[in-house]
């Protein structure tokens, strides 16, 4: 196999010291800085506080990571809230922050043209023309927006040309290429079938907040990409419609290794969804039949966000699920004959998260040792419920949960430095190394307040290798292909995806931990093509990019 | 932090029983009537005082709220410095989910005695439910001081500590329940629980097994044992478990859902699909009562929330549920017609025809000039076959209705039981069907004149009804009579 590695990014932080650590001092040594301020952010999420408790004003929104100029770091977007009747009337919009590569942010909005200014709830970044720029899509209470890259350092709004308006209320989003057409579609996860003439007054005293069980829901969207800048609604044709659905979060992944990408779909306060791709342009919802539709006892819990990671290397895609207080968060294991197994308390991820309510999360491997570790954020949505419920509180702090490598996690955030200057109430989350230094940094929404950008320092005192892949024949950013490493004999599995989290976007390139091990063994990627492509051995602690059936 | 729902609350839990459900304080209440006895520091005229309270307690076992609260007042106007009534209203009000008014009254009781231990432990409890877990464990702190030997007060405690997930400190409240009370199964089952939420699922093995040993028909313990089982990946053992949990509460909609996956995991296909829809007939009937059930949380009193949810058990055939419901809603507003439908229709149901005559009755007492209280009496006396008290009933219905089509129907279809005034039940039916044209009734019509020999008319009317409903089952045997009898003739 060809050999078609074409650029290596350059790495900031020396290896050298990484060498004479063990994994075990790696791990008490990795630490998260808050650099929000620092590095120039001051973006404010507005949550347009009504005082009559509108349900809207619970969820709060999500960021994302994404290179919009292509000059090798990440850039960073933030959903924004906006005035609701009753409110203070200000101007909110969306933000975008363009990396400098000295580890500061500028605020590039205005010039970009992406300040959206619609109630905004989450976004999803994705190249649907294949022209090498990210484009973005954001979801609002009920007008959504894509904004289309047009490769200059601005965005234009081709929502109405490009037929994704979707106007209902709508979460979480993911590009992905269901149909292995080459272009990509566009999943957009909707919440509640409501508008605020519908909003209703419940409960008594402090406690006037109506749930997600006072509205209907909305179905999902699935828009088919027609390759010409438009798309159409396929939502009914490919087996996604359920107006039942309260969707919240979205994770895309091939759970069952049969090369196309799979969809799970967190309700809140009905059941999950998890589309199987029949690999024919339809979906089949299987959650049921494999086990990841309910909690372990059969019920129905308040989803919110999800994420498919493989956090014991077996090769099958495992999967997170955040709910609300009172329950736990969902980690289930996949069993690999089309099964999952319910291994929240096993893993003792569960347990913890009790008297949380959890929102973003992703499996990251924080401190680069090879397994995946799983965090999580939390906040509850009423701002008031100190008031009426000890047990709780509106500002919770984050879980960042170690992989123990034998099947259990020990939850170390607060070792780590991650609410060191108090807790928020945090809602959306991405992943990405935003300093290109080898370790993943964590970007937090957080409601009605200053996000959280957390640098991850000390991550990269461990080996690793940073992946990016172009597609060629695949959809450009190779959403839905697997790359599998082996170093030390060890291998792991990792998948681009289109969306996880909660509202947020992540990320493309795959960072593999891989402790000690001086390089990589084997390196072997399946595009969504049915191409693959091998390389070994690889030296280690670089980017490299890929591009699907180049040459080296 | 929070409770986990999974824990065991009752105390003492109730056995499954065919009797209506009764507040689970039943014990408490009979203990704290005993003491009031005993009390010498009574107020006011004591003996017409302890003639209220003994009133109100057997009311209060008959889950008669509505009669046990007003004899409970009574007895507190006249023996206003007892403490017993305000625990008597406070233990009524917590059943009735007005937890503020039940601490009102727990704490009235408390202002006359100090010292009474129970009320503390109550008040625990109702802290607990309100979530206020510091208060909480307070007063079952205050109850263990006063009565060391009050086991349910550690229960309570390791139940509040546990809530707030100090595991460890529960742990010990509930070995200190244990040792007072070592063959109490509740304390295995919550010392399970709380060894699941430590990670410990070898020892709530242990622990849940014991809870079934102890009470083999508590289907919770069984399920709880059958999930760590199935923690520890020991299938066959936990497969064995859920079995014993669906047998012994067939509703038992996570043993199901549970079932299905291990049925699923271990190859056994068919034995999964059987229970995933069990487990989906009982997820829709739970899907349709939430919001009602939603509703009753913030207002207990929402009568038209508790009668829908006394419809939808009924209709699922969950009769007990049903009619705790309905005797619920007969302890808010004791003048509220259709919980005493439903706790006729659920007793005649269940083939319970006297306790449906009681509730029929006292419908009747309550609205003497509607005809439906008299039309359930005639139902229950046919049944039972006292005839005349049936007849006199469904002519006081039609007296005070004649438009009711069902009495007449009903009446006809008696008198051609009996072979009684054969003619005047012809009158009957027709006036029935005149009312409403409904098929039973014509196939009344068909089987009175088959009665009278007149077959040729049964045959016309019959064939009407095969028309409409040609697969009813007692239709279709009418029917084989009617043309066996044309034909013999």
């Amino acid at each position: 196999m060809q050999s078609n590695v074409v650029k290596c990014l350059p790495v900031v932080y020396s290896i050298i010291i990484a060498a004479i650590l063990t994994p075990s001092s790696a791990q008490e040594t990795v630490h998260f800085k808050d650099v929000t301020y620092e590095s120039g952010i001051r973006f404010r999420h507005f949550l347009g506080r009504s005082g009559k408790r509108y349900i809207l004003e619970t969820v709060g929104s999500g960021c994302a990571f994404f290179d919009y100029d292509n000059d090798g770091y990440l850039d960073i977007y933030f959903v924004n809230g906006a005035s609701l009747p009753g409110s203070r009337q200000i101007e909110a919009k969306n933000a975008l922050y363009r990396n400098n590569g000295d580890g500061t942010f500028t605020d590039v909005t205005e010039t970009a043209g992406v300040g959206d200014k619609g109630y905004g709830i989450g976004c999803g970044v994705g190249d649907y023309d294949n022209d090498g720029f990210l484009d973005l899509y954001v979801t609002n209470f009920r007008r959504n927006t894509l904004y289309h890259n047009d490769g200059d350092g601005s965005f234009s709004d081709v929502t109405e040309q490009a037929g994704v308006e979707c106007e209902v209320w709508s979460s979480s989003c993911a590009f992905i290429d269901y149909d292995q057409d080459g272009d990509l579609d566009l999943y957009v996860v909707n919440y509640l079938d409501f508008a605020l003439r519908d909003h209703k007054k419940c409960g008594k005293g402090l406690r006037l907040d109506c749930g997600p069980s006072e509205y209907p829901g909305a179905s999902d969207r699935l828009y088919r990409n027609n390759g010409d800048g438009t798309f159409t609604d396929v939502t009914k044709a490919a087996g996604i419609f359920n107006p039942e659905g309260k969707g919240l979060g979205i994770a895309c992944g091939d759970y069952d290794n049969d090369g196309d990408m799979d969809i799970h779909i967190a309700n809140d306060d009905t059941r999950n969804f998890l589309y199987r791709n029949n690999g024919n342009g339809t979906f089949s919802d299987v959650a049921l039949l494999v086990g990841v539709g309910f909690s372990e006892h059969g019920e129905p819990e308040g989803g919110m966000g999800t994420s498919f990671g493989d956090y014991d290397n077996d090769g099958y895609l495992d999967l997170v699920v955040t709910n609300y207080q009172d329950q736990i968060n969902t980690l289930y294991h996949n069993d690999g004959l089309g099964l999952f197994s319910d291994v929240s308390h096993i893993s003792r991820t569960g347990p913890m998260s009790y008297p949380s309510v959890a929102w973003g999360t992703a499996f990251i491997d924080y401190d680069n040792d090879g397994w995946s570790d799983l965090f999580v954020t939390n906040g509850h949505l009423l701002d008031n419920v100190e008031k009426f419920d000890k047990t709780s509180t509106y500002k919770q702090p984050n879980f960042l949960f170690r992989n123990q490598r034998d099947g259990t996690f020990t939850e170390v955030g607060e070792v780590l430095g991650m609410d060191s200057d108090g807790s928020m109430s945090s809602r959306g989350s991405a992943f990405g190394d935003y300093d290109n230094d080898g370790d993943v940094d964590i970007l937090i929404s957080n409601s009605d307040q200053p996000p959280t950008l957390l640098r991850n320092e000390g991550g990269n005192q461990n080996n690793w290798i940073g992946v990016r892949l172009i597609g060629t024949q695949s959809n450009r950013l190779a959403i839905g292909a697997r790359v599998k490493i082996t170093a030390n004999g060890e291998v792991q599995t990792k998948e681009i995806t289109g969306g996880s989290s909660y509202a947020s976007a992540s990320d493309f390139r795959l960072l593999f931990g891989i402790g000690k091990a001086s390089n990589v063994e084997r390196l072997d990627i399946s595009w969504p093509t049915g191409l693959s492509t091998t390389e070994h051995p690889i030296k280690v602690n670089r980017y490299l990019t890929f591009i699907e059936g180049g040459n080296k | 932090m929070s409770y986990s729902p999974r824990y065991d609350r009752s105390e003492p839990r109730l056995k499954a029983q065919k009797t209506p459900p009764k507040p689970q304080l039943t014990r408490a209440l009979l203990f704290l009537w005993m003491f009031a006895i005993l009390q010498s520091a009574w107020g006011g005229d004591l003996s017409r005082a302890q003639s209220h309270l003994d009133k109100a307690v057997q009311y209060y076992e008959q889950g008669r709220f509505a009669e046990a609260l007003a004899e409970f007042k009574q007895a507190q106007q006249l023996s206003p410095q007892s403490a017993m009534p305000h625990v008597g209203l406070g233990l009524i009000y917590s059943a009735q989910g007005k937890s503020d008014q039940a601490i009102a009254e727990m704490n009235k009781a408390l202002q006359m005695d100090p010292t009474f231990a129970p009320a503390y432990k109550e008040l625990g409890d109702l802290f607990w439910k309100q979530r206020q877990y510091d208060q909480s464990e307070v007063h079952y702190q205050k109850a263990v001081e006063l009565d060391s030997q009050m086991v349910s007060a550690y229960m309570g405690l390791g139940l509040v500590l546990a809530s707030q997930r100090r595991f460890p400190e529960a742990l010990e409240q509930f070995s200190q329940a244990q040792e007072l009370e070592p063959n109490r199964p509740s304390v295995y089952y919550n010392l399970g629980q709380t060894y699941t939420w430590m990670g410990r699922f070898s020892e709530a093995v242990e622990a849940f097994r014991m809870a079934t040993q102890l009470d083999p028909d508590h289907a919770a313990s069984y399920y709880e044992l059958g999930i760590a089982y199935a923690r520890l990946k020991q299938l066959p053992e936990a497969i064995r478990a859920l079995e014993q949990a669906v047998q012994r509460n067939p509703r038992h909609k996570a043993a199901h859902f549970n079932l299905s996956r291990l049925y699923t995991q271990v190859g056994k296909s068919a034995q999964a699909q059987t229970e995933i829809r069990l487990f989906e007939s009982l997820h829709k009937i739970d899907e349709e009562a939430k919001p009602y059930q939603r509703k009753l949380l913030s207002n207990p009193e929402d009568l038209e929330a508790r009668y829908m949810l006394a419809q939808i058990y009924y209709r699922s055939g969950w009769l007990e549920d049903a009619l705790e419901q309905c005797e619920l809603l007969l302890s808010i507003q004791p003048r509220f017609i259709p919980a005493y439908v439903g706790l006729i229709d659920i007793s005649m149901s269940q083939e319970r025809l006297d306790v449906a005559l009681s509730w029929a009755k006292r419908f009747v007492a309550l609205q003497p000039e509607l005809a439906l209280g008299h039309h359930y009496l005639g139902l229950i006396y046919a049944a039972q076959g006292s005839v005349d008290l049936a007849i006199k009933e469904y002519k006081a219905a039609i007296a005070i209705d004649p438009e009711s089509a069902p009495a007449y129907n009903n009446l006809a279809w008696l008198y051609a039981e009996n072979n009684r005034n054969l003619d005047e039940a012809i009158t009957l039916c027709k006036k029935a069907i005149e009312r409403e044209p409904k098929v039973s009734y014509r196939d009344t019509l068909a089987m009175i004149y088959y009665k009278m020999g007149m077959y040729d008319q049964a045959l016309t009317e019959m064939s009407k009804v095969m028309e409409q409903e040609p697969n009813h089952p007692s239709y279709v045997q009418h029917w084989d009579m009617i043309k066996n009898a044309v034909e013999r003739r």
